[in-house]
């Protein structure tokens, strides 16, 4: 317990200096996209004149590091900033949309590790089996099919032709009021409410967004299992346990115990990742989330909620791979030392 | 003041030594590796009598098919063996032949492997408390703290100094010696009848070799199970066992008597073994022919021929038989040195 | 005859990463060599051998002490190895690992010749010469590690030491992962080489038979310290030394009848090498001990003409079993067993 407890704290010591020089590198790659943000504001009409003043009243003429300067003590003081195009404070965007994209790529991960490494493990058991043949298969077309067409598919043959999914129009039914919010997630403060119908929508809501992109990344996650799995079964210990008679089904079993770390690393990356990635799917479903956000924010030039999205994620991506690190000094007893 | 050594010797002498049915017999064993075009002969027909309740030393050196046969017998040759042909027959078995379900309960329970290198074969991530519990667990089906307390009491067998302690340890935090113990009680903790020793005792310091191998011959007169006892280092067989069997490039050369194969040895490769570990010039030149070029592997006839201080024109024509040449004493040799 | 090799008062400890503690590898080592003879240096894991091996040829530096070639200091700060440079030679224990595996042998073998800053036609002579000199076939030369037996690749190592024509070679366990026969020729090779250049050798090894018999002079080493030192015939016939008789007897004769007598016999594990305790390092394990040792180390007393120990009771230990020859015994009644058993044909020397 403690050798955990100690580890934890030299990891929470390095967060501020890694989430400051992320933050620093984002706002300047911000800045060095092209386009002047008070023209894309004030439109084609505007006159130069009131393009200076507004850059004027923005900051946008002080020198770099004093507008990056200030930005960073906004921050510390909860003010992210402000976004042109929803004219809302930063923060308060990001607080009602990032639980809604953490909802939805979650239930996905979730899926995608049970699907994947099932099958992963099916698959390495018996290598020549038709199960590792299917992994195989599904491991391609996974890697082939872009997420928002299956979303599209999903969404054309179950709604669409078969009508058992509700429209993608969001995350709940237009005439269902949202819950309170308490997390952000729509299922989780349903039921922390008692509203069963706010929670039987939402979650209807969630069955094709997290189907496609559950699905989808359910394929590397497969294929690492299988290939870790099955190196772990040629190895010195695994054939031993079978010198020793251990019946098949331990034996693989251990061997994925040893796996495990590779697999948790995957999943791990997968997690930061899909954080910005699911954007696609967001899209066609409406879902109003954080990735949609950012991404108008960078076709419109509107810096505020891009830096802000970075910094969410970054300090998601952060917490994920401490807690990750945390599960590798429980599972293997020799790092640590 | 000071301590006797006891000496193996003792214990053998007094050993029960029945003419009964084999408790093992290897017949005619023989396993090839998948190579890139022909497969590679790594046994070419080993047999072998195991009676209950002996011990027999098996002498190769390496790439001889030690490890090939210590595993081939349990049916799971090392990667990239395949099993061609040959029977194991064990309790009136031939267990080779048996459905891998049926095979599977047998190893680890009425016969085992101690194996080599032991850090690199026990789990890691597993307490070896835990592991050699694993196997009471598997085996004898017993119950979690039953299974705790035989593995404890495995490693009082064993002598693992402060055992209760070591019951929680990983195999990474234990010395070369202590690994091959607790290896040592996985394989005894389900009383084997048979017990393979593959080469246990290389790279262990010689005092801890000399613990192990005591013990392993008193656990294994204790629980009256026969032992293989395959190793590089004839000296051992010399002290520890009741027979020995000589390998070479995957064929068993001399079988014979501990007796008789040391003071009246038949087989030319024995007796430049015996002349190696002795250490004397004259007899190292009279039975060694100095390998100056590149290898060459002796297709046809004998496997030794080429390196046969003795060879003949037909030595490398027919293979020789496994020719029974005295009481008890077989050597595979056209020519076999007869004692004077 | 003056020394070729002194190493006096040699300490070297390794610091723990991340703790206070050391590992206390090598403590107050004596020791010389003479031109043309063999030091046998044996111990087991801890012993600290290999560690004194590495401090010679310079690869670790000692903390405290001095080594000498030649009567000239080659370690620490006064010491320079630029005289020395090709004199001492060093062969290590795994062959296949300490051959490039993508050069050729000859290029192996020229290796050391390097920074000679000779012409390639001499180092190609010496090359020759060296590869001549352990009895392999010149044209493999152009071969590579992997074509060869593991003997054959010791012995291409032994040419690589060889080529420089060193004074001194320190060998570190050569024959360990070697089979019998190999090891066998191995010793051979050794032996001649000295008898025809008079290099003296430092072998390392936790063989006693092959020590036994290459050595003129053996050191046993005990956690860092060498517990007793004498010629090899006397050390072994009659050790004074608890840990030196303990040793002996585990050593296994391929005779059914032939045992080295002892009557001491070395339980448990060897201790850690970096909480020694006070007195004798051997105190918790030795059948022969009283109170004194557990507080005292024993210092060294004179046993014969060149012999040392480092035990109150070395007495006790050396009169508790009758000298005996075991080894020689042996190998008598091997070339008895063997030479009576030869064939009558005549004996062939390299088949066609």
């Amino acid at each position: 317990m403690m050798r955990v407890l100690g580890y934890l704290a030299k990891r929470l010591v390095f967060v501020i200096p890694q989430l400051l020089g992320i933050v620093l590198v984002s706002f300047l790659l911000v800045k060095s996209i092209p386009g002047d943000p008070a023209v894309l504001m004030l439109g084609p009409t505007a006159t130069p004149d009131a393009v200076a003043s507004l850059r004027e009243s923005l900051g946008l003429e002080q020198p770099l590091y004093i507008q990056f300067f200030i930005y960073v003590k906004n921050i510390l003081h909860g003010d992210l900033g402000t976004s042109w195009q929803t004219t809302r404070p930063v923060l308060e965007d990001l607080v009602q949309r990032f639980p809604a994209t953490l909802e939805l790529v979650t239930l996905s991960l979730l899926l995608a590790v049970v699907v994947g490494v099932t099958l992963g493990v099916f698959a390495a058991k018996q290598p020549n089996g038709w199960v590792a043949r299917l992994a195989d298969l599904y491991g391609l077309s996974a890697g082939a099919l872009p997420d928002f067409w299956f979303a599209l598919v999903l969404i054309f043959v179950f709604y669409t032709l078969l009508g058992w999914a509700p429209a993608p129009l969001g995350r709940i039914d237009m005439i269902v009021i949202p819950p309170e919010p308490i997390t952000g997630a729509y299922t989780i403060d349903a039921l922390l409410a008692g509203d069963l119908d706010a929670f039987g929508s939402a979650l209807a809501h969630l069955v094709l967004p997290v189907l496609a992109l559950g699905l989808l990344n359910a394929g590397p996650i497969l294929k690492m299992t299988q290939a870790t799995v099955e190196k772990m079964l040629d190895s010195d210990f695994s054939r031993y346990e079978v010198l020793c008679g251990v019946p098949h089904n331990l034996v693989v079993r251990h061997a994925l115990r040893n796996a495990l770390p590779s697999i948790v690393t995957i999943i791990s990356v997968l997690y930061g990742y899909l954080i910005g990635g699911a954007v696609l799917v967001e899209i066609v479903f409406s879902w109003g989330g954080a990735g949609q956000y950012a991404v108008q924010g960078v076709l419109n030039s509107d810096i505020y909620p891009v830096l802000g999205f970075v910094l969410f994620s970054a300090i998601f991506s952060l917490m994920v791979y401490i807690v990750v690190d945390l599960i590798y000094v429980l599972l293997d007893p020799r790092i640590s030392n | 003041m000071s301590q006797l050594a006891v000496t193996s010797e003792q214990g053998l002498e007094s050993r029960p030594r029945t003419a009964a049915a084999p408790l093992v017999d290897i017949k005619d064993l023989r396993v090839d590796f998948s190579g890139a075009d022909e497969p590679k002969q790594v046994l070419k027909g080993v047999s072998l009598s195991v009676l209950p309740g002996e011990i027999i030393g098996l002498v190769g050196e390496s790439g001889a098919g030690k490890t090939t046969l210590a595993r081939s017998i349990l049916g799971v040759p090392p990667a990239p063996g395949r099993i061609r042909t040959g029977e194991v027959v064990f309790d009136g078995r031939n267990i080779l032949a048996l459905p891998e379900l049926e095979l599977r309960k047998l190893r680890g329970r009425r016969l085992s492997v101690v194996v080599p290198n032991p850090r690199a074969e026990l789990n890691p991530t597993m307490t070896i408390g835990r592991q050699i519990g694993a196997m009471a667990r598997i085996h004898l089906g017993v119950s979690r703290a039953e299974a705790a307390r035989l593995a404890l009491a495995m490693l009082r067998d064993v002598q693992i100094p402060d055992p209760e302690r070591r019951m929680n340890a990983y195999p990474h935090e234990l010395s070369g010696g202590m690994a091959q113990r607790v290896v040592i009680a996985m394989a005894l903790i389900c009383n084997p009848a048979f017990i393979i020793s593959d080469d246990a005792t290389s790279g262990l310091d010689v005092t801890v070799q000399a613990q192990i191998l005591s013990l392993l011959s008193r656990l294994a007169t204790g629980h009256r199970s026969s032992l293989l006892f395959i190793t590089r280092d004839i000296g051992i067989t010399a002290h520890f066992c009741d027979r020995v069997a000589v390998l070479y490039a995957g064929e068993i050369m001399e079988l014979a008597p501990r007796e008789s194969l040391f003071l009246k040895p038949a087989h030319p490769y024995t007796l430049t073994l015996l002349a190696a570990f002795s250490h004397s010039p004259k007899l190292r030149d009279t039975w060694s022919v100095p390998q100056t070029g590149r290898r060459q592997v002796q297709v046809g006839g004998c496997s030794y021929a080429n390196r046969c201080p003795l060879a003949q024109p037909t030595c490398s024509e027919r293979r020789p038989p496994f020719a029974e040449i005295g009481p008890g004493h077989f050597a595979r040799c056209h020519f076999p040195v007869s004692p004077e | 005859m003056s020394a070729i090799l002194t190493v006096e008062n040699l300490y070297k400890r390794f610091p723990i990463v991340g703790s206070k503690q050391v590992v206390q590898a090598i403590n107050n080592v004596n020791l010389s060599i003479q031109p043309g003879e063999t030091l046998g240096l044996v111990g087991e894991s801890g012993s600290g051998k290999t560690t004194v091996g590495r401090c010679i040829i310079g690869l670790l530096e000692p903390s405290a002490g001095t080594i000498s070639f030649n009567g000239k200091p080659i370690s620490g700060q006064r010491g320079s190895r630029g005289d020395i440079k090709g004199k001492v030679q060093f062969v290590f224990q795994e062959p296949a690992e300490s051959l490039d595996p993508r050069m050729k042998i000859g290029q192996s073998i020229s290796e050391p010749l390097l920074p000679m800053k000779l012409d390639r036609a001499t180092r190609q002579s010496k090359t020759l010469e060296a590869i001549g000199l352990v009895r392999l076939d010149p044209d493999l030369l152009d071969a590579y590690p992997s074509e060869l037996s593991a003997g054959q690749q010791q012995r291409v190592g032994i040419a690589r030491a060889m080529v420089t024509q060193p004074e001194l070679v320190v060998l570190d366990e050569p024959t360990s992962t070697l089979d019998p026969t190999a090891r066998a020729e191995i010793i051979d090779l050794l032996q001649r080489i000295q008898a025809e250049r008079n290099t003296a050798y430092l072998f390392i090894s936790h063989d006693l038979s092959t020590v036994r018999f290459i050595s003129h002079r053996v050191a046993v080493m005990y956690l860092g310290m060498i517990v007793e030192q004498g010629a090899a015939e006397t050390v072994f016939n009659r050790p004074h030394h608890p840990y030196a008789s303990g040793l002996l007897s585990s050593v296994l004769l391929p005779h059914p009848h032939l045992k080295i007598e002892s009557t001491v016999s070395l339980k448990g594990e060897i201790p850690s090498p970096i909480n020694l305790p006070k007195g004798c390092f051997l105190a918790s394990r030795c059948p022969f001990v009283i109170e004194r040792c557990r507080t005292e180390m024993p210092p060294m007393s004179i046993v014969g003409e060149g012999h040392f120990v480092h035990c109150f009771r070395h007495e006790h230990v050396a009169a508790s079993v009758p000298a005996s020859d075991t080894f020689n015994v042996f190998m008598r009644e091997a070339e008895r067993i063997l030479s009576r058993n030869s064939h009558d044909t005549p004996l062939q020397t390299q088949p066609r």
